[in-house]
């Protein structure tokens, strides 16, 4: 088996959760690379979408989106804004929902996946995080997602046409199936080594325990991992009857 | 530290109180209380992360 240790992540560019998670996950990877177990740790980043039926464009705060999408009191709905903000800001990212610009991100996903074709893609996601969530820019209409891709070196033109032709699309729904494949209901959601799940933003210490874990199952037989599974089934089983 | 350890295939580091989570080509690592993760078209942050109401989920913005 390769020495790395790869990750493949699905998440959603709107997803609040998944640029959080993104955040603990990379200091989780940072303190595993720190520790006696340290490997090189390999990252692809696939779609998924939360809200496919969502518009390109729509007028109104987030809090008037949440408000009429939901049926919410929009007061209500800033209350939910103003909590996961602040928990954003626990690990130094500065959501700006008064700016944040609604929008559905199928076109989104296909720039991610056309830069990968180039080497850029964590760069991309990154940059269309910050774009979404930071700094209001849109990221569900061509031109702009041109722009934002040409500010990590992809070529603009090469965007739009890719877009205007949704030549990356059927790679969007592959990552898509593969999801569904794996059960994948949420995200972020983070496959290691193509076999270990790991659920939601966790902290970090989850992250690298997670990673110090699976490179220890790599030594592991499959007799000594059945048993380490019916140990984890019989152990929540006495769980479960102790607070029946 | 966080208590991280291995489930079955059936098992989830979400309960998100439906009980909906099957991943049968994974083996999940989990960690007690779940966390905050989207589903659809809602987001969702256990409660024990905020307040020690480990279980319950408020639903937060996507």
């Amino acid at each position: 088996m390769n020495d790395s240790v790869k990750v493949d992540v699905w998440s959603d560019i709107a997803c609040p959760w998944c640029y959080i998670g993104k955040r603990k996950f990379e200091a989780g990877v940072a303190a595993f690379g720190a520790g006696p177990d340290a490997r090189p740790v390999e990252v692809e980043y696939h779609s998924f979408e939360l809200s496919p039926d969502t518009p390109v464009d729509f007028e109104g705060s987030e809090a008037e989106f949440l408000s009429q999408h939901k049926g919410l009191p929009v007061e209500q709905a800033q209350q939910m804004i103003d909590q996961v903000a602040g928990i954003a800001a626990s690990v130094d990212l500065h959501y700006d929902y008064d700016a944040l610009r609604h929008t559905n991100t199928v076109k989104a996903h296909q720039v991610i996946h056309l830069a990968k074709q180039h080497g850029k893609q964590l760069e991309m996601v990154e940059r269309l995080f910050t774009a979404y969530f930071e700094r209001g820019e849109h990221v569900g209409q061509d031109e702009s997602l041109a722009d934002l891709a040409a500010s990590v070196g992809l070529d603009r033109d090469e965007v739009l046409a890719t877009l205007r032709d949704d030549t990356q699309l059927a790679a969007v729904r592959a990552d898509q199936a593969q999801a569904q494949a794996y059960g994948i209901n949420g995200v972020p959601f983070f496959v290691i080594d193509g076999k270990y799940g790991v659920s939601g933003a966790q902290d970090p210490a989850a992250f690298e325990q997670v990673l110090r874990q699976v490179v220890a199952l790599r030594d592991t037989t499959p007799e000594e991992l059945a048993e380490q599974q019916q140990r984890a089934a019989d152990d929540a089983a006495a769980d479960a009857a102790v607070t029946r | 530290m966080t208590d991280v350890r291995l489930d079955g295939a059936a098992g989830s580091g979400l309960q998100s109180g439906d009980g909906r989570e099957a991943r049968p080509a994974l083996l999940t690592l989990v960690t007690p209380g779940g966390a905050p993760v989207c589903e659809g078209d809602s987001c969702f942050l256990p409660d024990s992360s905020l307040a020690g109401a480990e279980g319950d989920w408020s639903e937060v913005p996507d």
